[in-house]
């Protein structure tokens, strides 16, 4: 029960810290370009120019799966707690939908790997150094510093959270299972 | 009103689902999510656009695709039926895209169903379905595994797909980064000037300033006139290259420039050619003038005599002929003049020898 208890509260929390993850800033740029970049959002200058990326701009359209599954994964983990504290147990399609839940958020994970590439892909370009040569001379510019927005931790969080309650949800789905079949034997 | 809602729900998963995939099943009519803003403000990311396959010409939206995976709904930009390609752009892109095959086209965009119009059309029925199967979603049944194995699927599919996407270059638009370019140097009067040309950006301060000449270096102070570097150059260093024969001078910079960015110059370099002084001798009166810009080292001798067989008297000049001075020398009512200028000229001495009168006569 209280490996179901901890599963359950991993998944609630894994998708609580997702959907975070998506709606906040990730990285936050200061220097000759100034602004930040979220997977839902950015806003990005340099030189007092506005800057635009047509690869961000398609980012907010590639997370929606991954807004759906972690809401969906919040909203089965809040009712399986819900319905845990009033009725003192979990049936075994609670523990299912849960198992469901967090295999979903494990392929948002992968997404969700593969749109941060896409983000650092751009911040490399957008933060990389403007300093060049020009007939006049070596123009150096003082750069861009990057911050992570996002602790490490939270980030550790976000992609372990998950693969945890699959694991421990697939365990106990399993123990359940042999349990069920022995009991049918006797 | 659960099962109609069910059936409802099951139609209208079937229809997106055939839809969506019309454009590799070859349907006449098909629709594509837009998720890129290339086409705004007409067509806004998460816009519906629904295409079909037709003829299209210069100006009609159309949807190529470079890969099964990657499309592109784009405006024609322009067609070249000969060889066999079109060029299109997005609206609000600053830049045609590459030529693509006239076969790589799928469709040609009909309508476009605002992201507010559809979402809606689409979030009702589904919300209708929850609230009339909740129930049965939660009370254990196999029906209410189905919609998280679709939303499993689901994320299959969008995983598949983004992993599929070919990968595109990373393009920044409204990026202009500031620069200088240098138009050139030269010298006029006494002065070196540099021309620059600036993009974006402008000098702030000058941090050093230096020039060569030869072997010797000299820290200067410039003026900032526009686009222009002005920097005075002392008479003593004209009077110093012209000596040594030098005619190069060699200009560098560190400037302070707007975004907190330094110019580190390279040499601005500007030559002058001395001028030979300008000597001419009219009616016994000889006029010596320096046309360079520093003084010129000058001996002049001028030799007299009232009569021949006379002994000569001498009149010895030795001095820096400063620029633009004008030296005469009155040798009227002298029956008989010589004079000798001997000065240097890019480190070589020149010397003239000129008889001014004979028999009292100015010699011309």
């Amino acid at each position: 029960m209280i490996m179901a208890i901890a599963s359950t509260a991993s998944l609630l929390l894994s998708s609580v810290l997702i959907i975070i993850y998506l709606t906040t800033p990730i990285y936050i740029l200061r220097g000759d370009a100034n602004g930040y970049i979220g997977f839902t959002g950015y806003y990005l200058e340099a030189f007092g120019e506005r800057l635009r990326s047509p690869v961000l701009d398609s980012l907010r359209i590639y997370t929606a799966p991954i807004y759906i599954s972690s809401s969906v994964a919040l909203i089965t983990s809040a009712l399986s707690i819900a319905k845990y504290i009033r009725r003192r147990g979990f049936s075994i399609h609670m523990l299912a939908m849960l198992q469901g839940s967090a295999g979903i958020l494990v392929i948002s994970i992968g997404i969700l790997a593969a749109l941060s590439q896409i983000v650092e892909r751009v911040l490399s370009v957008v933060a990389s150094s403007y300093s060049h040569e020009s007939s006049a001379g070596r123009i150096i510019y003082g750069g861009t510093d990057v911050y992570e927005a996002i602790p490490w931790i939270l980030r550790l969080l976000i992609s372990q959270l998950p693969y945890a309650s699959l694991l421990m949800l697939t365990a106990i789905l399993l123990i359940y299972s042999f349990k069920k079949e022995t009991a049918v034997k006797i | 009103m659960g099962s109609l809602s069910s059936i409802l729900l099951y139609v209208l998963a079937a229809m997106l689902l055939i839809l969506s995939a019309g454009r590799f099943l070859g349907l006449p009519i098909f629709f594509s999510l837009v998720v890129s803003g290339s086409m705004a403000p007409s067509i806004q990311p998460m816009d519906l656009a629904v295409f079909r396959r037709g003829n299209y010409s210069i100006g009609d939206v159309v949807i190529w695709c470079s890969s099964p995976m990657y499309c592109v709904a784009h405006r024609v930009f322009n067609i070249s039926f000969e060889k066999g390609f079109l060029v299109t752009k997005g609206d609000a892109n600053p830049i045609p895209d590459q030529p693509v095959l006239l076969s790589s086209v799928r469709g040609v965009l009909i309508l476009v169903v605002p992201r507010y119009i559809w979402i809606p059309l689409i979030l009702l029925p589904l919300t209708l379905y929850v609230v009339t199967n909740y129930r049965r979603l939660f009370s254990g049944s196999l029906w209410a595994m189905t919609p998280i194995y679709m939303i499993l699927l689901y994320s299959l599919g969008s995983s598949i797909y983004i992993f599929l996407i070919p990968p595109s270059p990373v393009i920044i638009e409204g990026l202009s980064i500031p620069s200088v370019e240098a138009r050139g140097a030269w010298i006029s009067n006494s002065s070196l000037t540099a021309e620059l040309s600036f993009k974006n950006t402008s000098i702030v301060s000058i941090d050093s300033c230096i020039y060569y000449y030869g072997n010797s270096s000299n820290a200067c102070s410039p003026q900032l006139l526009g686009d222009r570097l002005l920097i005075e150059i002392p008479r003593d260093v004209w009077r110093d290259m012209n000596r040594l024969g030098i005619s190069r001078i060699d200009l560098r910079i560190v400037a302070s420039l707007e975004w907190g960015a330094k110019l580190y110059s390279w040499n601005y370099t500007a030559f002058h050619s001395f001028e030979m002084l300008n000597i001419s001798a009219r009616d016994g009166v000889v006029r010596i003038y320096n046309p360079n810009p520093g003084c010129v080292d000058t001996n002049i001798t001028a030799m007299m005599a009232e009569r021949a067989g006379e002994p000569w008297r001498e009149l010895r000049i030795s001095r820096c002929l400063e620029p633009g001075e004008v030296v005469e020398i009155d040798l009227r009512g002298y029956g008989y003049a010589f004079i000798r200028i001997e000065y240097v000229l890019i480190g070589s001495k020149q010397i003239i020898q000129r008889e001014v009168i004979r028999d009292h006569k100015p010699v011309s």
